[in-house]
C-alpha cells in the first residue's frame, strides 16, 4: 500500500462489498494521507473512513 | 530493455496515439488546465508504455487508458485548491479599476482549451456535440465541485464501469437512487450552474460574432452592449475582479479598459465556443497579444465574456501570432 491509487481505492470498494454481505464493514483507519485524499476525492469518505477527521464535501 | 520490448507485443503502442485528442479533453476536464492536461497524456501514455506487458486485454484498451488517466489526474489533484472562476469565487464588482485586485496565481483559475486539441475530425458529430457542452468553462468547474455522492456514483459506474446493482450495494442505495444520482451528476454537469441554456454553437451566431468583431474593432462601445444580453458576465482573469450587466461592462470598456481601443479580433474557438485572439495597439507599431475573449451566447446574444489575460500561455497554445504587423 505504499503506492495507493484508484485501483486501491476499487479494491478496497469490492473488499467493502464482500463484508457487506457478510454483515461487515471496511473501515480505513491507518494514517495513509494519500489514501485517504483519493477516498475523498472519489467521494467514499462516507463509505470508508470515520466522520471525524473527514473532509466534508457534500453540498 | 526486455520488458519493454515484451510490453510493445502487448499493446500498439502507436495505436495510443489515437486516444490523445479525447484523453486529454478527459484530463482537461478533471484538471481545468491545458498544460496539465498535456502533461497528464504524456504521463498516461509513460505509464501505458511501462504497463503494457500486463495488459490482459479483459477490458478495452480505451477504457485501461482512461483507468491510468484517472490515476495521473487524482495525483496531480491531490492536496491541491481546486481551479475557480472569478465568479465563484466572489460577488460581481462596480466597474472601475480600484476593484480590479492583485492577479492570482495562473494555477487559481479554470484556463480555456483550444477545440483542435480535444476534438479529433474523425469522431461521430452527435458525439463532437456533446464533447463540446462538456469542455464549456461552466462544466469543467462544476465537475470539481461536484457533491461527493453524486462523483463517488460518477467514478464508479463511467470510469471503473461498476454496474449499478454493485454501486447500490456498495453505497447502501437502491439501483433507481444510484441511477437518479448519476443522472443528475450529469444534469448538474450540463447545466453547469447556468439557469439558461447555452446555445451550442451555430451557423446564425457567425452574423452576431461579424457584429462583435466590427464593433469592437471600431471600439464603438454604445453598439457592443446591445449584443449582450442585459445580467450579461465579464470576467479578467487572472485577476479575481467579474462585472454583471452590460450597462456596467460598457462602463468599464470606456473608462479601465479605454486601452483596448484599437485592437483587432482574431478568430478562433476554445472549449466549444467561439473565441478571439485580441491584439491592443503597439505604441512601436503593429499590435501585441492583449487578452484571449471566450464568449458564451445564449439566445442569440453574449452571455458571458471571458477576457484571459495571460497571453504569453495561452496564444502560443491556439497557434495566435505574437504580434501582428502594422
Amino acid at each position: 500500500m505504499d503506492d495507493p491509487d484508484l485501483r486501491t481505492v476499487e479494491e478496497l470498494c469490492r473488499l467493502q462489498l464482500a463484508a457487506q454481505r457478510l454483515g461487515c464493514t471496511v473501515r480505513v483507519c491507518d494514517g495513509n494521507e494519500r489514501l485517504r485524499e483519493l477516498i475523498v476525492f472519489a467521494g467514499l469518505d462516507d463509505v470508508f473512513l470515520d466522520s471525524v477527521g473527514s473532509e466534508q464535501e457534500d453540498a | 530493455m526486455s520488458n519493454m520490448a515484451a510490453s510493445s507485443t502487448a499493446v500498439d503502442i502507436e495505436a495510443l496515439e489515437h486516444y490523445r485528442p479525447e484523453l486529454t479533453g478527459f484530463a482537461y476536464r478533471m484538471l481545468a488546465s491545458v498544460a496539465e492536461a498535456d502533461d497528464a497524456v504524456q504521463e498516461t501514455f509513460v505509464r501505458a508504455w511501462r504497463a503494457a506487458g500486463t495488459f490482459e486485454g479483459r477490458s478495452s484498451v480505451r477504457s485501461w487508458l482512461y483507468r491510468i488517466a484517472t490515476n495521473v489526474c487524482l495525483d496531480m489533484l491531490r492536496g491541491r485548491q481546486r481551479r475557480a472562476r472569478p465568479m465563484d469565487l466572489g460577488p460581481s464588482s462596480p466597474p472601475e479599476a480600484r476593484f480590479l485586485g492583485a492577479m492570482e496565481p495562473e494555477h487559481a483559475w479554470v484556463t480555456p482549451i483550444p477545440d483542435g486539441r480535444v476534438f479529433s475530425s474523425d469522431r461521430d458529430p452527435s458525439e463532437i456535440a456533446e464533447e463540446r457542452e462538456t469542455i464549456r468553462l461552466a462544466f469543467v468547474t462544476a465537475l470539481q465541485h461536484l457533491p461527493a455522492r453524486q462523483r463517488a456514483v460518477l467514478i464508479l459506474r463511467e470510469v471503473l464501469h461498476w454496474r449499478a446493482a454493485e454501486v447500490a450495494e456498495l453505497l447502501d442505495m437502491t439501483v433507481p437512487a444510484v441511477n437518479s444520482a448519476l443522472q443528475r451528476a450529469r444534469a448538474a454537469l450540463a447545466s453547469a450552474n447556468l439557469e439558461t441554456r447555452v446555445d451550442a454553437v451555430h451557423p446564425d451566431h457567425a452574423e452576431l460574432l461579424a457584429r462583435y468583431v466590427d464593433a469592437f474593432e471600431r471600439y464603438d462601445i454604445e453598439t457592443l452592449v446591445t449584443l449582450l444580453h442585459e445580467d450579461a458576465v465579464q470576467s479578467m482573469p487572472p485577476y479575481p475582479i467579474w462585472l454583471r450587466g452590460a450597462d456596467s461592462i460598457g462602463r468599464w470598456m470606456l473608462g479601465p479598459g479605454i486601452g483596448c481601443k484599437g485592437s483587432r479580433l482574431l478568430p478562433t474557438r476554445a472549449n466549444g465556443r467561439p473565441a478571439f485572439g485580441q491584439y491592443r495597439v503597439d505604441p512601436n507599431g503593429g499590435h501585441r497579444p492583449w487578452a484571449l475573449h471566450v464568449l458564451e451566447i445564449v439566445d442569440g446574444k453574449i452571455a458571458e465574456f471571458h477576457a484571459f489575460l495571460d497571453t504569453e500561455r495561452l496564444f502560443p497554445a491556439f497557434g495566435l501570432p505574437d504580434r501582428l504587423p502594422s
